[in-house]
């Protein structure tokens, strides 16, 4: 027997303490990864703590640079509706400039001070449905979920009343986007209305926290409606028409707040906005503006929220006065239970089995196995079509809605048109390709038990996924094509370049995708760290470059390093994939191809950095001579350090196994491959080095010969000259020491070892010249790819780095000396 | 003949708890071995190293020769696996399930048909194919489980609490079909908690608790260890008193009079040779 029931403020209190328990742990669990030590004598078993974390650091971030952004687009968006509302009434055609400023305490007078109020109403209240629609749509991860958590809190002995009230409370209070977004609005709006500072303040306070009780009052009765009236399929369809509505709702918002020139007929439906829009629910907030004292209104917002509460629980109580959920059918609108089910259960079973039979054999070869399986889940489910392709379009077309020109240049240069299909093709990957592992869901414990390795089943995902993402890029490319002219080759290698970085992006958006889902969180919108979506944002954007450069060297350098990091990546997703579904167990650290690229990439950027820094004269640069051998060479030198030492310092933290014999710094041990004594290892490299230098001079000797290509050495030599020719002792440090050592650690120690994980010898030397190649400058790719070969098979020969930094040295030395340039 | 299964010293860490510790067991050709023990002795963690959904902390399974964690796809051609609870995609029918395994297994869509039809029969399953399987109850989940699991005709099936939340009907045609598959030259392996059905099943059992092996051995000679005529179930809490469990006191006393080991002792093995002291204690 169980003792009395809870009262309805403790049942509130009870859940309200269970959801921030929830909280809590998740938070702690971020800091709780370290071992606490072995359990003493007694005490049972701890947490497991998790492998990663929430990001909470990004989310802090996150949450802090959207308020002065709120605070902004607030501002705008007021100044542009009292612009709107202090223009000629009822006229429609003229387009008018709208930015007027914003000013506290400059909300008009008299009628069009009326009319403004109204047309804020109207704007709080299309705001609060994006909200709402946003609450309600795909990210909503109770309402799509076949076991809702209503249905196991009502086995407890609780008033429905008592549930419904805490679960409010919680979609009310709880709720941090509406928080960051409607009180800066709620603030801007006070403070233009002329209140002082503390007064908007607590305005805004009450104001928001009244928002947000709509809001969850609207939420409970939506969601226990939805679940009793509807099978769990419509609803997820449903969910799908909300993240709809919401983005355009929003979209409205911002369009409104961002536009520099609205449409004539919309300005005048701003002005003429009806009186009725100030007292709409959502519009509350707003009638208070001039009416009643800070805290007069506090306390009526306050009242007022708490009503509509309470009037939203008694009609959810009355909802479910006869069941939570109707009964009949199953969770999703299938055939059991259906009227007639029992009858085609008892028809010829050879009948349906053959009808079933027929139609598999019909089934054309593309829509079979994992492909099938994705159109067939892509169709079928409405949410995770409109989230994979239809919120894209939505964005893109916002986008360029607030930027018509974008077309007209698209049009007129197909390179921007290029670069607006790589965008678009980007961003549909951003949704398809991250979630390719998330997506399988629970149900990855069925791609375990088949004879396929896992990396195999993904990248046939990632293939769709692509191609899906480069027929949004066709099709834009096609219109802008058809449209304007600038259809020179330039324009169709970029063209060509958007296409080609849409295949190798899927790869990177999915490799990153892998990399940040964790499978075992139970919430789907929790699966996937949010750093992830801003670090291949910024790898998308870098991209660019490759489009719009003139030069074909630039663009196959480009696709060649993207490749690579796309590689690179699913080096790392085979490395983790066989311990995805282990709570505590991590792959080994080992060095990879990711390691060797993130060390080129930090040593060249940390290079130009302090280049830029340390040239005294910046107008050097603007006249676009090179800085002096002295500013290079020292850059050189620090940007190296720094990249060598924090290398070796993050793989000594994850306790690399052999992490020294890896790198070629000690010997291996004696009857290990590659291994050779100091000596004998230095005189292979140095031998090695002559070699290249040879064929370097060769080479040279030929540009010489063939006036053309003397010519074109010239010029790319003056072109690519990194420093002034004022030192020699700079020059020799450079050349015989920095260059040698850093460059032998990045693209031997690092990328030529990463490479040989994946592959055997020849393709991984092969591999790290030409990575060692593209990165010089073009006239010197050939020899240095020679060098590249050299130090390489030095390397994987001897097992030590002086056998590369030798031969390194080695070829710098006598292409200076005796190479005339 | 090298045994089908082979688990050496196999151990899981979970942070600071150790969920199975230093198992030794081998499944033979045509063998049905089951693994007992009470909830949260190891059985699914045992089962999922096996899948290679785990890596052992300590020690290596292997099937066929294969390592069961660095070779798993290799492995998942001779297993046939059913988990406890299993969970299929949304939005997809029983029917487009098992035509999508057989596709991956490599089987043309006709050839799944054929391999699956008899199954889906046997298992009274036939008219639900065209509904969703998150529809299905938890029973029907098992069994659409199992033919997915049967349709390649594995060496080796791998059942995690196979009857669970099976009805009577359910539960003897199971019973029925691993018996089938043994018959035909197939091995099982399967983790339960309900001795009687391991009575039933199987010529050798594993009794797991607290992630160690507490007593390895054919059924007999198991039985036969505490006292003449003595029933697993004797075995099974005769094992758990040892190690401290509070053991209802009427069980103990029709445990018998056989002499307990002391605490930490190797596990109770007869007559096969599979524990890791190689004999009786």
């Amino acid at each position: 027997m169980t003792g009395e029931p809870p009262s309805t403020l403790h049942v509130t209190a009870i859940l309200t303490r269970m959801a921030g328990r929830r909280f809590l742990n998740r938070l702690g669990a971020a800091f709780r990864r370290r071992r606490l030590g072995r359990p003493r004598p007694g005490e049972g078993r701890r947490a497991t703590p998790p492998k990663s974390g929430p990001g909470v650091i990004l989310l802090v971030v996150l949450a802090v640079r959207f308020i002065p952004s709120g605070i902004t687009i607030s501002a705008q968006l007021l100044g542009n509706l009292t612009a709107a509302v202090e223009g000629p009434a009822g006229d429609v055609s003229q387009h008018r400039d709208l930015h007027v400023g914003f000013r506290p305490g400059a909300w008009p007078e008299g009628a069009a001070g009326e009319r403004l109020l109204s047309a804020v109403g109207a704007l709080f209240t299309l705001f609060w449905l994006a909200i709402l629609f946003a609450t309600l749509g795909s990210a909503n991860p109770d309402l799509g979920r076949v076991e809702w958590s209503l249905e196991w809190l009502f086995t407890f002995p609780a008033t429905a009343r008592a549930l419904f009230l805490a679960k409010a409370l919680e979609h009310g209070v709880v709720n941090g986007f509406s928080w960051l977004t409607v009180l800066p609005l709620c603030l801007v709006t006070y403070v233009f209305a002329g209140r002082t500072w503390w007064a908007a303040a607590l305005l805004a306070i009450a104001g928001t926290l009244y928002l947000n009780l709509l809001l969850g009052a609207a939420r409970l009765l939506i969601e226990t409606w939805l679940r009793k009236r509807h099978s769990l399929s419509r609803v997820k369809n449903l969910q799908a028409l909300f993240t709809v509505l919401g983005m355009l709702a929003l979209y409205a918002v911002l369009y409104i707040a961002i536009a520099r020139d609205l449409p004539g007929w919309l300005s005048a439906a701003l002005g003429d906005a009806p009186r009725f829009a100030a007292w709409l629910p959502p519009a509350l907030p707003v009638t208070l503006v001039r009416e009643a004292s800070a805290g007069t209104g506090a306390i009526a917002l306050a009242a007022f929220g708490a009503a509509i509460v309470a009037a939203a629980v008694v009609a959810a109580a009355w909802i479910v006065r006869d069941g939570l959920v109707s009964s009949g059918g199953g969770a999703y609108q299938g055939t059991r239970g259906a009227p007639g089910a029992a009858q085609a259960h008892g028809l010829a079973r050879a009948q349906a089995q053959a009808q079933a039979g027929a139609r598999a054999r019909a089934r054309t070869p593309l829509a079979r196995g994992i492909v099938g399986k994705e159109l067939r889940l892509l169709v079928r489910d409405r949410n995770f079509l409109v989230q994979t392709l239809v919120v894209p379009f939505l964005v893109i077309g916002f986008q360029v809605l607030i930027n018509p020109s974008w077309i007209r240049a698209g049009s007129s240069d197909l390179r921007h048109g290029a670069m607006l299909a790589f965008g678009i093709g980007a961003y549909v990957l951003m949704f398809g390709c991250f979630s390719v592992l998330s997506a399988e869901g629970q149900g990855l414990w069925l791609l375990y038990t088949l004879p396929r390795p896992l990396a195999a089943v993904l990248r046939e995902k990632t293939r769709l996924w692509a191609a899906i993402s480069a027929a949004y890029a066709i099709g834009l490319l096609a219109f802008v094509g058809f449209r304007g002219e600038g259809r020179d080759w330039a324009a169709l290698t970029s063209a060509a370049m958007a296409l080609a970085g849409i295949v190798v992006y899927a790869f990177i958006a999915a490799g990153i995708g892998v990399l940040g889902t964790n499978p075992l969180e139970q919430q789907p919108g929790r699966r996937m760290r949010p750093g992830m979506v801003y670090l291949y944002m910024l790898l998308a954007s870098l991209y660019s470059y490759g489009i719009y450069s003139p030069g074909v060297w630039d663009k196959v350098v480009l696709v060649t390093l993207c490749s690579l990091l796309a590689f690179a990546l699913w080096q790392k997703v085979d490395d983790r994939l066989p311990y995805l579904l282990d709570p505590t167990a991590a792959p080994p650290p080992r060095v990879g191809l990711s390691d060797g690229l993130i060390a080129a990439l930090a040593f060249f950027c940390i290079q130009g950095l302090l280049t830029l820094a340390w040239v005294l004269d910046p107008s050097v640069l603007a006249r676009g001579e090179p800085p002096p051998a002295r500013v290079v060479t020292l850059a050189y030198v620090v940007s190296g350090l720094l990249v060598a030492s924090f290398a070796l310092y993050s793989f000594w933290r994850l306790k690399v196994p052999r992490l020294l014999e890896t790198l070629g710094l000690r010997r291996a041990g004696p009857g290990s491959p590659g291994s050779l004594s100091l000596a004998r290892a230095t005189l292979l490299g140095l031998a090695s080095g002559l070699l290249a230098a040879g064929f370097a001079l060769l080479y040279l000797h030929t540009l010489e010969r063939v006036p053309a290509l003397a010519e074109w050495k010239r010029e790319a030599l003056r072109m690519s000259a990194t420093f002034r020719e004022d030192s020699g002792w700079w020059l020799a440090l450079l050349a015989v020491v920095a260059a040698p050592v850093f460059e032998e650690l990045i693209f031997r120690a690092l990328i030529y070892r990463g490479l040989r994980r994946s592959f055997s010898r020849w393709p991984s030397v092969l591999a790290s010249a030409a990575i060692f190649a593209i990165v010089h400058p073009p006239v010197s790719v050939a020899p240095v790819f020679v060098l590249g070969i050299a130090a390489a098979l030095s390397f994987e020969r001897t097992g030590l780095l002086a056998a590369p930094v030798a031969a390194h040295v080695v070829y710098n030395v006598t292409v200076m000396l005796l190479g005339g340039e | 003949m090298s045994p089908l299964v082979e688990i050496q010293g196999l151990s899981k860490r979970y942070g600071d708890f150790e969920a199975v510790s230093g198992l030794d067991m081998t499944v033979d050709e045509g063998e049905i071995v089951a693994l007992l023990g009470p909830n949260g002795a190891g059985k699914t963690t045992t089962i999922r190293m096996l899948m290679g959904l785990l890596e052992p902390t300590a020690g290596r399974a292997r099937i066929r020769g294969c390592d069961c964690f660095l070779e798993r796809a290799q492995v998942m051609r001779f297993v046939g696996y059913v988990p406890d609870e299993p969970v299929f995609y949304d939005y997809l029918r029983g029917g487009e399930v098992l035509r999508f395994v057989g596709e991956m297994r490599g089987f043309s869509p006709a050839e799944t048909q054929a391999r699956t039809v008899p199954l889906v029969e046997q298992l009274d399953l036939a008219g639900d194919l065209e509904e969703y399987a998150v529809n299905y109850s938890k029973g029907m989940k098992k069994k659409l489980a199992l033919v997915c699991a049967l349709l390649h005709e594995p060496p080796l099936l791998i059942l995690d609490e196979p009857t669970n939340g099976l009805d009577p009907f359910a539960t003897r045609t199971f019973q029925a079909i691993i018996r089938e598959r043994v018959q035909a030259g197939s091995s099982v392996f399967f983790s339960t908690h309900l001795l009687d059905q391991a009575e039933k099943l199987c010529r050798r059992v594993g009794i797991l608790y607290k992630g160690r092996l507490a007593a390895l051995g054919e059924i007999g000679e198991l039985r036969n260890s505490l006292r003449e005529g003595g029933t697993l179930e004797d075995v099974f809490f005769q094992v758990a008193s040892e190690r401290g469990e509070n053991v209802p006191e009427t069980a103990c006393a029709a445990g018998g009079g056989a002499p307990a080991p002391p605490a930490g002792a190797p596990p109770v093995a007869t007559g096969t040779g599979d524990g890791p002291s190689g004999g009786a204690t």
